[in-house]
C-alpha cells in the first residue's frame, strides 16, 4: 500500500460488518444448496455444517476487513475520489457539479454508533454511484459541505443534519397538538441561535406532528379500506341476520363461515395494525426543510432518513386524497422528479398528511413556482358512457358466467359486480378534470381516491391526444401528458375529454404557439 | 380550434418492405402449423387444435400482408418544425403526438435487414420520458431529417 495521504479517510469501522454480511449474504445460497444436498442425501455430518458456517463467517470477515482496508475516499478540488474493490479495484471520481442527490440514512446499528450511511447520485445510471456504508456525522456533514450545498458556501450555514435530528427526535414527545404550519421553523431558530447568525433568513421548515402521522398511518393503504368496508358490511349482515334469521346463524354455523369471517377479519386487522405501526416508525419526525433551491426531508425513529432533491430537477407534484383523508380534509403531496432513483420509488413525498386548506401557502413556502388551479373543468354528460361501458360489460359478463357456472346459487354473490363497476366507472367521470391557469395544466383523475396532478407547462415531455374509433364516434379524445418521473417515467391522462378541448389543449401545450404569433399551426375557431 | 395534421408521408416502398415482413411471420407460422399437423398425425390429436391454428395463423397473415401495412402508411404522417416534431400514428386508436424539440435528448437512424433492403432508415428520438420514432424513410431523408432534428434540439440547452 502506497503511504497514506492525509486527505484520505476511510469508514467507519463498523462498515466492517456490513462489507462483512454481504459476503455472508452473496454466499449463503451456496452454503444453504450445500447443506441441503447433504440433508437430502441423508449424511448430515453436523460437524461439516457447524464448521461450514464458522469457515463461512471467518473467511467473509476476512474479506470484509480487506475491503473496508481497500475502501477510501477523498476530496480535492471539489472532486469525490473514491478508491475501492477487493479483486478488481475501481477508482471512481464524481464532480461537485455532477451530484445530483446526497441522501442521508442511519439504521439501528448506525444509530448506536453515531453513524450515517451515505448515497450519492449523479443524473446517469440506476443506482447510487457512491454508497459510503458508515461514516460519522461530522464527516457526513463535510461531505455534503463539499459535495452538495448549493451556491454559498459559507462555512456558517446551519448544520442540519445533527443536531436538528437530534432535537427533532424530542420535539416530538412534547404536545403533538400543535397545527403542522405553526412548528414552522422551530429547528432552524435553534440551528439560528447557535450559530448567532441572524442576517440569514430562516429556512422554511415543516415538521408533521405525530398526530398527523398517527392518522396518516391508519388511513393509508388499501387495507384499512377493505376492513372498514368488510366492517361494515359484516355488522350490518350481523344485525340484519340476528333480528330476522336464525337460518342464516344454521348455515354459517354448518358450513363454519362464521369463524371463517372471524379469522380473516383478524388477520386484515393485524396486517392492517403491523403497516400502520410500519409506516408510522418509518415516517415519525417527518421535517421538510428548504434550502436554497432545495428540499430536503427528515424522518424515521428506528431507521432515520434524509433525503434531498434539486427544485430544479422538480417537474410537478400532485395531491391525493383517498376516500377517508379526503372526508377528513387531508391530502398527501409528492413531487415528480426527473431522473432520480430514490428507494425505486417514482415520486418524492413531499408531505405525508396536510390539511388541504394550508396546501396553498405551504405551496408558497416550498414550492414558490407552482400554484393551485383555480377552477375545475368537468366533463359533460356525454362522456360519461364511455366510462361506464367497458367496465359494466365486462362485470356483466363475469357475473353471467358466475351465475351460470357457480353452483347452490353461490354465484348470485357476483351480482354486485355490475353494480360495483357502474359506481366505479360513475365516479371516474366525475373526478376527471382539467384547469388551465397560466403556464400551469391541472389534471385531475381518480375513482374512490382523488388525485391531482400540477405541471408546468415547459415540464411536458411529448403530449398526445389518441382516439379510439368510439371516442371519434363521439367527438371525444383522451390527452396524455408524458413526464419524467424517476428512472423512468408517468403519462397523466384525461380520459374521454371532448375533442375540441383536447384540441385546444394540446395547441396550448405546443412550443412557440405561446407568443401568439401560432406559427400558422393554430387557428382559434 | 383547429388542430391540424402533419402533412409528410413515410416512403411508399414502406409498404413492400412491411409486406415482406408479412411474409416472413406467414412463413413461421406455416412451419408451426406443419409441426401441429405433424403431431396431430403421429400422437392422434384431436384435429380442432391444428385447425383453429390454420384458421388463426391464416387470418393474422393475411392481416399484416394486406392491411396493416396499408392502414399503417396511411395513417402515419409526421412534420418536423423548428419548435417540435409532429407526428399521426396509431392503427385503431388514431394518435397524434407533439415532442416539443427543447426536450429531445438524442436522435438516431436505424436499419434492420428488411429496411435495408429497400434502402429505408428509421429515424429515432428519445426524449427524458421515452422515444419515438419515424419509421422508414429513404435512407437518403432519413438522414437528412436526423441532422434536422440534432440541428434543432441542440440549439436550446433547456433543463430536463
Amino acid at each position: 500500500m502506497k503511504k497514506f495521504d492525509p486527505d484520505t479517510h476511510r469508514l467507519h469501522g463498523v462498515s466492517i460488518f456490513f462489507f462483512t454480511f454481504k459476503f455472508v449474504k452473496d454466499l449463503l445460497y451456496p452454503l444453504l444448496a450445500v447443506v441441503i444436498s447433504t440433508i437430502v442425501r441423508g449424511e448430515i455430518n453436523l460437524l461439516w455444517i457447524i464448521g461450514g458456517v464458522l469457515i463461512l463467517v471467518t473467511g467473509s470477515a476476512v474479506l470484509g476487513w480487506l475491503s473496508w482496508l481497500r475502501f477510501t475516499y477523498r476530496i480535492s478540488d471539489d472532486i469525490l475520489h473514491v478508491h475501492h474493490g477487493l479483486f478488481i479495484r475501481k477508482k471512481l471520481y464524481i464532480h461537485r457539479e455532477r451530484v445530483q442527490s446526497f441522501d442521508m440514512s442511519a439504521g439501528v446499528l448506525h444509530r448506536i454508533f453515531g453513524l450515517w450511511k451515505v448515497q450519492i447520485e449523479t443524473a446517469g445510471g440506476t443506482k447510487p454511484e457512491v454508497v459510503l456504508s458508515a461514516i460519522s456525522t461530522e464527516e457526513s456533514v463535510r461531505l455534503r459541505e463539499a459535495l452538495y450545498k448549493s451556491g454559498r458556501r459559507d462555512q456558517d450555514e446551519p448544520s442540519v443534519t445533527s443536531e436538528d435530528l437530534q432535537s427533532a427526535e424530542h420535539d416530538t414527545f412534547g404536545p403533538g397538538e400543535a397545527a403542522s404550519v405553526n412548528d414552522l421553523s422551530t429547528n432552524n431558530e435553534r440551528a439560528q441561535n447557535t450559530k448567532q447568525q441572524a442576517s440569514v433568513e430562516p429556512l422554511p421548515s415543516i415538521r408533521i406532528p405525530l398526530r398527523t402521522l398517527l392518522l396518516y398511518s391508519i388511513t393509508s393503504g388499501r387495507v384499512g379500506i377493505a376492513i372498514a368496508v368488510i366492517g361494515a358490511a359484516y355488522s350490518q349482515i350481523d344485525d340484519w341476520l340476528t333480528e330476522s334469521f336464525d337460518i342464516w346463524n344454521f348455515v354459517m354455523n354448518s358450513l363454519g363461515a362464521a369463524s371463517l369471517v372471524w379469522v380473516a377479519a383478524a388477520l386484515l386487522l393485524a396486517v392492517w395494525l403491523f403497516s400502520a405501526i410500519m409506516t408510522t416508525l418509518r415516517e415519525y419526525g417527518f421535517t421538510l426543510q428548504a434550502d436554497n433551491g432545495k428540499l430536503t426531508t427528515y424522518k424515521g425513529l428506528l431507521e432515520r432518513k434524509q433525503a434531498s432533491i434539486s427544485l430544479k430537477r422538480v417537474q410537478g407534484f400532485y395531491f391525493k386524497e383517498n376516500a377517508i383523508r379526503r372526508l377528513l380534509g387531508y391530502a398527501s403531496v409528492h413531487v415528480y422528479i426527473a431522473g432520480t432513483t430514490e428507494k425505486y420509488e417514482q415520486s418524492f413525498l413531499l408531505f405525508p398528511m396536510i390539511r388541504k386548506s394550508e396546501l396553498p401557502g405551504l405551496l408558497e413556502q416550498f414550492l414558490p413556482a407552482y400554484q393551485l388551479p383555480q377552477q375545475i373543468n368537468k366533463l359533460t354528460l356525454r362522456s360519461l358512457p364511455s366510462f361506464l361501458t367497458v367496465p359494466v360489460v365486462t362485470a356483466v359478463v363475469i357475473t353471467a358466467a358466475a351465475v351460470i357456472w357457480i353452483p347452490d346459487g353461490y354465484g348470485l354473490i357476483t351480482i354486485a359486480l355490475p353494480l360495483i363497476a357502474l359506481l366505479w366507472g360513475w365516479l371516474r367521470y366525475r373526478q376527471t378534470g382539467w384547469s388551465v391557469d397560466e403556464d400551469m395544466l391541472t389534471i385531475r383523475h381518480g375513482s374512490f381516491s382523488t388525485h391531482h396532478s400540477i405541471i408546468p407547462k415547459h415540464r411536458v415531455q411529448w403530449h398526445t391526444l389518441a382516439t379510439t374509433p368510439f371516442q371519434r364516434r363521439k367527438k371525444l379524445g383522451t390527452l396524455s401528458l408524458a413526464i419524467a418521473s424517476g428512472a423512468v417515467f408517468v403519462q397523466l391522462k384525461l380520459r374521454h375529454l371532448p375533442w375540441a378541448h383536447g384540441a385546444k389543449l394540446m395547441n396550448w401545450l405546443r412550443r412557440g404557439s405561446s407568443s401568439a404569433n401560432g406559427q400558422g399551426h393554430t387557428r382559434m375557431g | 380550434m383547429v388542430l391540424q395534421d402533419p402533412q409528410q408521408r413515410i416512403d411508399e416502398d414502406a409498404l413492400k418492405a412491411w409486406r415482406l415482413g408479412g411474409w416472413i411471420s406467414a412463413a413461421v407460422y406455416a412451419v408451426i402449423i406443419g409441426i401441429m399437423v405433424f403431431l396431430t398425425i403421429r400422437f392422434d390429436w384431436p384435429y380442432w387444435i391444428a385447425g383453429t391454428a390454420l384458421l388463426i395463423a391464416v387470418l393474422v397473415a393475411l392481416f399484416e400482408i394486406a392491411y396493416i401495412p396499408v392502414w399503417r402508411w396511411r395513417r402515419f404522417r409526421y412534420d418536423v418544425s423548428e419548435h417540435e416534431i409532429d407526428l399521426l400514428h396509431g392503427l385503431f386508436i388514431r394518435k397524434r403526438t407533439i415532442i416539443p424539440m427543447v426536450k429531445i435528448q438524442h436522435v438516431d437512424t436505424k436499419q434492420g435487414p428488411l429496411l435495408r433492403k429497400y434502402q429505408l432508415a428509421t429515424v429515432t428520438f428519445s426524449t427524458a420520458a421515452g422515444s419515438h420514432e419515424i419509421p422508414a424513410l429513404l435512407e437518403s431523408k432519413a438522414e437528412q431529417v436526423r441532422n434536422q432534428i440534432a440541428q434543432l434540439a441542440r440549439i436550446t440547452d433547456e433543463e430536463i
